[in-house]
């Protein structure tokens, strides 16, 4: 498969990214990443995409898993490229759905009324026990979404980040790990400086994400960073002006 | 002005203070003794740092003012000395000498400030009042660890206060219940405390490898039941709750609330009668109800539209012996308002409580709730969403490849079973049978249609009809047609349940 690939396998605890879906407008093309944990008879989906991309991403989860494995949909934040298969999960399989707690309000809108199949994070995040292992869900607010967060999975050190990361790339760069920072930054800066809120939030995050062993950052949308590459990328990130740093630019 | 509201104030805050003058200089030392005596009710006065030291250790005075250059001992020297007796002294260093030496050395020892003399009058009452509020702000925060530690200690729960997975601190009353000497003992005690939760029916203790403190973690905030043995060898039942302590990385106080008097441990007394057993659990519930509105933990209500499961936590407001108060979502009240009953789920339930509605208030946000039923079903258990199909859908049966000619509904539907209302039983119809179905679902222009293989998990008898509950496993293709069928129809009942004016 061209647009799937296993960038973590121990054995017992396998990490695949899948890039089902894109963002087209006349000057970019934003590939969109979901992303599958397995470990033994457990698994997470992370960011599993629009409604569009449902059936794709369900044949990819069934080609490494029983769907009813699924014992939690992580959805970072509300965006339709995110959380639009919301409806069509909850139907699925029995997983619970993560969302943060900012987001409840909506999920009657996207099909959900039986409150209890839900996790709701905190502000503050949540750490959960997945098989021997952990999840950590880190706070991202504002980055973009007022209510966003990223997750560490503690085995494979992999930082599943969101739009934080994001670079315009093709379909098939999007699972590429050795990529070089420099050479994606320019493609990572206009999004970065529009989308997110400002530095004081990229500042945070990246404190919080220094406090985990990092092997790579693997964002919603374009190619992974690992090692160097990605410690560039913070340091990049902490110093980057962006939303409302600059709003007269927009104003 | 405000030199004489500075007055004012030491005046009043400096009457629970004692102050210890050490000046080598009789005629600073007289002058200012006697400014000193009009606001403290005890001065100390000494000629050097020897004699200082000495009345420091005697009188322990609460503030210390000292000159440097003094015969036998520096003020600095006794400074330094007196901070070993007590690191919180508040000393306050006078000096006509302006160097840079002194200064830092008085930094190094952590004196509380340093006045160059000539000490205007408004600066030391300023100093002073400074000073007071530092110690009294002290004072207020020991009195309230003494008094919080006290309230820790005799507590009527066992506390015990964790960090990561070791007890830093346990009460008087969990050092008795384990018959521990003292909490450092405790401390390896608590090492090996999973042994301690004996298994029993969906109570807490360590099952299939999960870490019973890594699960309380997890749902901090709710209730667990838990089996103890007390010294004596008897069983004891807990409720078992951890509420993390905010800003302290993984620290939590867990608290055990000895409810083994409500005999929920005991087997039921097979002696009673139908009447006095239902009159017992009423007594239970009671007091369940009572520990879970106790510790402010939530409850789960669920109820249905059209197969549909609509659910959310409530808290309980009020317990009377026939009715209680709960505060849950504007959405639930309105489902809870149209079914007229719901069911709630507690971790401490031994099972689901069914309850009737006695009102809504939709101002409070809150619903009474009467007529309490314990039901053999956890509606939690639900895995995956039912829907009620619409009225035009339809179901043909097949059951030793013959079709059935009795009428049958489908009450609800999901992607692994279907809910089935019979008029008549299929002759030989029994559990386990495999079935073949034609399942028409939709509207009549385009409707889904699916042959669907399943098997008969269950069949109950009602007064005028019987119900199957049949299980299927269904291929890729067919599964995710049912799904896109149900989310679109979830959609459909969600819009018809806002929209619903009798809801409220």
């Amino acid at each position: 498969m061209q647009n799937e690939k296993v960038i973590y396998d121990d054995g017992d605890h396998k990490c695949i990214v899948f890039s089902f879906d894109n963002e087209e407008t006349e000057e970019s093309f934003l590939a969109v990443n979901q992303y599958l944990i397995i470990q033994n008879k457990s698994a997470i989906l992370i960011d599993p995409g629009s409604q569009s991309s449902y059936d794709e991403v369900f044949d990819g989860v069934s080609r490494y898993t029983d769907i009813d494995n699924l014992k939690y949909i992580f959805y970072s934040h509300q965006d339709p490229d995110v959380a639009g298969s919301i409806a069509n999960w909850s139907v699925s399989c029995g997983a619970r759905q993560i969302v943060p707690k900012l987001w409840m309000r909506f999920m009657s809108h996207y099909g959900l009324m039986n409150f209890n199949r839900i996790l709701a994070l905190e502000d503050k995040g949540a750490k959960i026990h997945f098989g021997e292992d952990y999840l950590h869900f880190i706070p991202a607010h504002f980055l973009h979404s007022p209510g966003n967060f990223s997750l560490y999975d503690s085995r494979s050190k992999i930082l599943f980040s969101g739009d934080i990361g994001a670079s315009i790339t093709s379909v098939y760069g999007a699972k590429n790990q050795n990529v070089n920072f420099d050479e994606i930054k320019e493609n990572m800066e206009g999004f970065h400086k529009r989308y997110m809120a400002g530095n004081k939030f990229c500042k945070a995050w990246v404190k919080k994400a220094r406090e985990h062993d990092v092997q790579i950052m693997a964002p919603q949308h374009g190619s992974l960073l690992s090692g160097e590459e990605y410690e560039k990328f913070l340091s990049w990130f902490e110093n980057l002006k962006c939303g409302g740093d600059l709003i007269d630019e927009i104003y | 002005m405000e030199d004489k509201n500075n007055y004012k104030e030491l005046a009043t805050i400096a009457k629970d203070f004692s102050l210890l003058y050490i000046e080598d200089n009789p005629g600073l030392q007289k002058q200012a003794s006697k400014i000193f005596n009009k606001f403290f009710p005890k001065v100390l006065v000494a000629q050097d740092g020897e004699e200082g030291l000495n009345l420091y250790k005697k009188y322990s005075p609460d503030i210390v003012v000292s000159d440097i250059k003094m015969p036998k001992m520096s003020g600095l020297e006794m400074a330094k000395k007196i901070k070993e007796i007590d690191n919180d002294a508040r000393i306050i260093i006078t000096s006509a000498f302006d160097e840079k030496e002194y200064l830092l050395e008085s930094i190094d020892i952590g004196v509380t400030k340093y006045l160059k003399k000539p000490i205007p009058l408004n600066e030391l009452i300023g100093t002073l009042i400074n000073v007071i509020n530092t110690l009294n702000e002290d004072k207020d925060k020991r009195l309230f660890e003494h008094y919080t530690k006290d309230a820790f200690e005799y507590q009527d729960h066992i506390l015990i206060f964790i960090e990561h997975d070791k007890s830093l601190m346990a009460n008087k009353k969990c050092l008795e219940f384990f018959a521990q000497e003292n909490p450092k003992v405790f401390r390896e005690f608590f090492e090996n405390f999973s042994k301690l939760l004996l298994p029993h029916e969906n109570f807490l203790y360590e099952k299939d490898g999960k870490n019973w403190l890594e699960t309380i973690k997890e749902k901090s905030g709710n209730l667990f039941n838990v089996k103890l043995k007390d010294s004596k060898g008897e069983n004891r039942h807990f409720v078992l709750k951890a509420t993390k302590i905010p800003d302290r990385d993984d620290c939590y106080i867990l608290s055990f609330d000895d409810i083994t008097e409500l005999g929920l441990l005991d087997e039921e007394n097979s002696n009673l009668s139908e009447e006095q057993r239902k009159e017992e659990d009423n007594i239970r519930m009671i007091s369940l109800l009572h520990v879970i509105k106790r510790n402010k933990t939530k409850i789960r209500l669920y109820n249905s539209y059209k197969g549909l499961s609509i659910s959310n936590t409530g808290t309980i407001e009020e317990v009377m012996s026939d009715h209680i108060n709960v505060k849950t979502t504007y959405l639930q009240q309105r489902a809870v308002h149209l079914e007229k009953k719901t069911t709630i789920e507690s971790e401490l339930f031994p099972k689901a409580l069914e309850c009737n509605l006695e009102n809504v208030n939709f101002q409070t946000q809150t619903i009474a709730l009467n007529k309490f039923l314990f039901v053999p079903y956890l509606p939690s258990m639900q895995k995956h969403v039912r829907v009620m199909p619409e009225a035009t859908s339809e179901i043909e049966v097949y059951f030793n490849t013959m079709k059935s000619p009795i009428n049958i509904q489908m009450l609800d539907i999901s992607v692994d079973g279907c809910n089935l209302s019979f008029e008549s039983l299929p002759a030989g119809l029994k559990e386990e049978n495999e079935l073949s179905t034609k399942v028409k679902l939709g509207s009549n222009t385009s409707p889904l249609e699916l042959d669907i293989k399943a098997q008969v998990l269950s069949i109950k008898e009602y007064k005028n009809e019987f119900r199957a509950i049949v299980t299927y496993k269904l291929e890729t293709k067919k599964k995710k047609l049912l799904v896109d069928y149900i989310a679109k129809r979830q959609m459909a009942l969600i819009r018809e349940f806002k929209g619903l004016e009798n809801a409220k």
